[in-house]
C-alpha cells in the first residue's frame, strides 16, 4: 500500500518534471488516466492486486533498463498508475491471465537462469540477463505476455517516445476545425 | 435530440417501442436509421459509452483501448490444437467498431457471393440483387479511394517491392471525407474524417426521432410463447461498468445487432437457438499477421493513412494484403530483446515498415459463456495454417525486394532475419502456439442459412423458432470473406431493414 500510495504521489509532478520539448504537443501522454477511476472494488479492495504491480515494475525495471540502469523512478510509477487502470478496466479473464504470467515470470526466469533466488532479489543487469534467457527459451509465452502490455503503456510516455525517436504528431489528436465541424452523434 | 446516457439516468429504466435494436455498431446503426427514417420508433440500446470525435480524438492509444473497446483490447480467442492464441479486437462504444476500424470498405466479394447463393442455397444474396444496398451504404458513408499521395513511406516501401516481384497492389477505399493521413484511424479519427456510423447514420437516426442510450447491457430477452417482447438487463456505470438500474424495455420487434461476441453470448443467455445448436458456433475470425521490415533510412511510417493499398494476387491461397501501421509500443512489443537490446531495437522505430496480411479463413471458432464468463475459441485449419506459411513468406520476400535490411516475421522467439535466411527458414514447421496473431474480424457465430437445423437465422435474419426476432450484424455472415467487413455488415444490414421496414409491426 506504501507503495501505492508514493506511486499517487509522484505521478502527477512528474506530468511536469519529466516531459521534454515533444510533451508540449502532446500534454496529455504524460498525464495518468487513472486519477478519476476508481480503482477500488466495492469493499474497499483494490481491483489489480498489489503483487502483480509489484512483478509488473521488476520487469519493467529490466525490459526498459538502458546501460545506465532502469528507467527514471517516476517514469515507472506513472508506467504503474497506467498499468493499473488499464488492468482495471481490462476484466476479470484478462487480469487474471496476466497475474498469473507475471507470476510465471518471476519463478522461472530465475530458475531458467540456474539461480536459486528470487527474480526481486537479482540486480537490474541479472534480472536483465536472467528474462533474456527465459525469452529466448520456449517458456517465453507469458514474459511476452506482460511485456506486450507494459511496452504498450511505457512508449506513450513522451519521453520515452522520444527517447526511440517516435514523434507521436497524432497519436495524441490535436482537435482540428474539421472534428468541430463533424462533431458527432448528440454532442 | 442527443445520445442519452445509462450512466447519468436515475433509478430504472422502463422504454416502450416499436423496434428495439440491441448494438450501435455498422449493423444496429444502419437498421436504427432506415427504421426511423420509415416512421417507425425506434431505440437503440448500447453497452458501451458515448465519446464524441472530439473525446475520443484526444485519447492516446491505450486511453483508446481502454474506454472504447472489449476488454480494453485485450480480449483473445484460445487456440485449438495447432493454432495461435488470437487476439480478437472489438469496439465496445457508441459507434462499435466502426468508430475504431481504419475505415475499409469493401463489398462482398462475388466469389463469396457466388458460394452463398448457389452452394448454401441463399438465393437472394447475389451481387446484382444486393447492388443497391451496396450503393446506398457507399453513398452514406462517401467511400473514395485513398489517394497516392496519403501513402505513407512505409506503404510506399512495400508497393515498390511488390512491383519488383510483379505482386499488383490496388489502392483501398475507405469511407472518409477530408482525410489528411494522420494514421490513428484505430483510436478514433481526432478530426471526424472517417465518416463512422456515430457522425452518419447514428445523427440521420437521431433526426429521424430514434431514442440512443448507451451504459446500457442487455441481458436477456423477454418472449411471450415464441414471440419476443423486448429485453431487460442494466444501466451501467460510467467508469468501472458496474450495474445500476434496472434496464426494462418493452418492444413490437427485435434488433439483435452486438457484433459476432456479443449477439450469440445474448441468444444464449435467452435460450433462442436450442434446436440447432449452432448459437455461438461457426465463427471466423481472419487471422491476421504483421510482417515488419528494417530500412537503412527512416521512414516515419506513421505519417500517412494507417491503410492505403492492398492486394488480392494472393487469393487463391486465400490470403488477402492490405497495409497499416500501428503505434511504437505494440511495434516494440513484438521486437525480441530485454534491457538494451530491446532499447537498441526499438530505437530503429522510425526505419520500420509494416504490412498485415489475412486469411479467407474456415469457420472453426466459437462463443461460448464459459464458467469464468465468455469465452472465445478458434482451431485454426491445415488449409489456413498453409496460407500464414504463403503469407509470412511473400511478405518477407517482398520487403526483402524492396531493399529491406532485416524482416521481423510474426513468429516469437525468432528476431530479425536477413535475406539470405529466408529460403531455408521452414515457417510451416513452427508451431502454431508461437505464432503471433490477430484478428479485428469475428463473424458468423450466428449463422444465416436456409436449413433451421444448420443454421441461427433465416435469409432474412429471423432467428428459427421464434418470432419477431431479427439478427442483423456480422454474427449472421454464412461464411468468411476474406475482406474487411464492415461495409459487407451495412449492406446486409442495409438490406434487412428494408425488408424489415416493409413488414407490419404486431400490437
Amino acid at each position: 500500500m506504501g507503495w501505492r500510495k508514493s506511486a499517487l504521489a509522484a505521478a502527477h509532478p512528474l506530468a511536469k518534471r519529466d516531459q521534454g520539448p515533444l510533451g508540449s504537443a502532446s500534454v496529455s501522454a504524460s498525464e495518468p488516466s487513472s486519477s478519476p477511476f476508481p480503482l477500488r472494488q466495492p469493499g474497499g479492495a483494490p481491483i489489480v492486486s498489489g503483487r502483480f504491480l509489484r512483478r509488473a515494475r521488476l520487469l519493467a525495471e529490466a525490459i526498459f533498463a538502458s546501460h545506465a540502469g532502469p528507467p527514471p523512478r517516476q517514469r515507472l510509477d506513472w508506467l504503474m498508475l497506467e498499468a493499473e487502470d488499464y488492468l482495471a478496466r481490462g476484466g476479470a479473464q484478462i487480469r487474471f491471465t496476466l497475474g498469473l504470467a507475471a507470476f510465471a515470470v518471476c519463478v522461472l526466469a530465475p530458475l531458467w537462469s540456474w539461480r536459486l533466488r528470487s527474480l526481486a532479489s537479482l540486480e537490474v543487469n541479472a534480472r536483465v540477463a536472467a528474462l533474456e534467457r527465459l525469452e529466448a527459451s520456449p517458456l517465453a509465452a507469458p514474459l511476452l505476455a506482460v511485456k506486450a502490455m507494459l511496452c504498450v503503456l511505457y512508449y506513450e510516455h513522451p519521453d520515452a517516445a522520444r527517447e526511440v525517436g517516435f514523434e507521436p504528431t497524432c497519436l495524441t489528436g490535436p482537435r482540428s476545425p474539421a472534428a468541430h465541424a463533424s462533431a458527432g452523434v448528440g454532442s | 435530440m442527443s445520445v442519452q446516457h445509462g450512466a447519468t439516468h436515475a433509478g430504472d429504466l422502463r422504454l416502450e417501442t416499436d423496434v428495439l435494436v440491441i448494438g450501435s455498431g455498422a449493423a444496429g446503426a444502419v437498421v436504427a436509421c432506415e427504421l426511423a427514417e420509415a416512421g417507425q420508433r425506434v431505440v437503440v440500446v448500447e453497452e458501451g459509452p458515448h465519446f464524441t470525435p472530439q473525446q475520443y480524438g484526444v485519447m492516446r492509444p491505450s486511453e483508446s483501448l481502454r474506454k472504447l473497446w472489449v476488454d480494453a483490447g485485450l480480449a483473445f480467442a484460445i487456440g485449438l490444437g495447432d493454432t495461435p492464441m488470437i487476439n480478437v479486437m472489438m469496439g465496445r462504444c457508441i459507434g462499435g467498431s466502426s468508430v475504431l476500424t481504419g475505415g475499409v470498405c469493401f463489398r462482398i466479394p462475388g466469389s463469396v457471393l457466388h458460394q452463398w447463393s448457389t452452394e448454401l442455397g441463399l438465393t437472394e444474396l447475389t451481387e446484382a440483387k444486393l447492388e443497391a444496398a451496396h450503393e446506398s451504404v457507399e453513398r452514406a458513408l462517401h467511400v473514395e479511394e485513398v489517394p497516392t499521395s496519403l501513402r505513407s513511406r512505409s506503404s510506399q516501401k512495400f508497393v515498390q517491392g511488390a512491383e519488383r516481384l510483379g505482386v499488383p497492389m490496388k489502392p483501398i477505399v475507405r469511407n472518409t471525407k477530408g482525410c489528411n493521413g494522420c494514421g490513428r484511424c484505430n483510436f478514433g479519427c481526432p478530426h471526424g474524417a472517417k465518416l463512422s456510423v456515430d457522425v452518419t447514420y447514428l445523427e440521420r437516426a437521431l433526426a429521424a426521432g430514434a431514442e440512443i442510450w448507451s451504459d446500457c447491457r442487455v441481458d436477456r430477452l423477454s418472449f411471450r410463447g415464441a414471440r419476443v417482447t423486448g429485453a431487460e438487463g442494466r444501466l451501467l456505470d460510467a467508469e468501472r461498468r458496474q450495474p445500476r438500474g434496472r434496464l426494462r424495455v418493452q418492444a413490437k420487434r427485435v434488433v439483435v445487432a452486438a457484433g459476432a461476441y456479443g449477439s450469440p453470448l445474448l441468444l444464449q443467455r435467452s435460450g433462442v437457438g436450442r434446436r440447432s445448436g449452432q448459437v455461438g458456433r461457426n465463427m471466423t475470425v481472419h487471422p491476421a499477421f504483421r510482417v515488419m521490415a528494417r530500412f537503412k533510412e527512416p521512414l516515419r511510417g506513421w505519417e500517412g493513412a494507417l491503410q492505403s493499398v492492398y492486394s488480392d494476387a494472393f487469393e487463391a491461397d486465400g490470403v488477402t494484403l492490405t497495409g497499416l501501421f500501428v503505434p511504437p509500443g505494440v511495434l516494440a512489443a513484438t521486437m525480441p530483446g530485454i534491457g538494451p537490446s530491446h532499447l537498441r531495437r526499438a530505437e530503429s522505430i522510425p526505419h520500420l515498415a509494416i504490412f498485415g496480411g489475412m486469411i479467407h479463413d474456415e469457420g472453426n471458432g466459437a462463443v461460448t459463456r464459459g464458467l469464468f464468463g465468455p469465452q472465445m475459441t478458434y482451431r485454426m485449419s491445415a488449409k489456413d495454417r498453409h496460407s500464414a506459411t504463403v503469407l509470412m513468406r511473400r511478405m518477407a520476400e517482398i520487403f526483402f525486394a524492396a531493399g529491406a535490411e532485416e524482416v521481423f516475421l510474426p513468429v516469437l522467439g525468432l528476431g530479425g532475419i536477413h535475406a539470405d535466411r529466408l529460403p531455408s527458414l521452414a515457417l510451416e514447421r513452427v508451431p502454431g502456439r508461437q505464432l503471433e496473431c490477430g484478428s479485428q474480424h469475428p463473424l458468423g457465430t450466428c449463422k444465416m442459412g436456409v436449413n433451421p437445423n444448420g443454421s441461427v437465422v433465416d435469409p432474412n435474419g429471423k432467428a428459427w423458432d421464434t418470432e419477431e426476432l431479427y439478427v442483423v450484424d456480422g454474427s449472421t455472415l454464412p461464411t468468411s470473406l476474406g475482406v474487411n467487413p464492415q461495409l459487407s455488415i451495412m449492406t446486409m444490414a442495409t438490406r434487412s431493414a428494408w425488408k424489415l421496414r416493409e413488414l407490419p409491426l404486431r400490437g
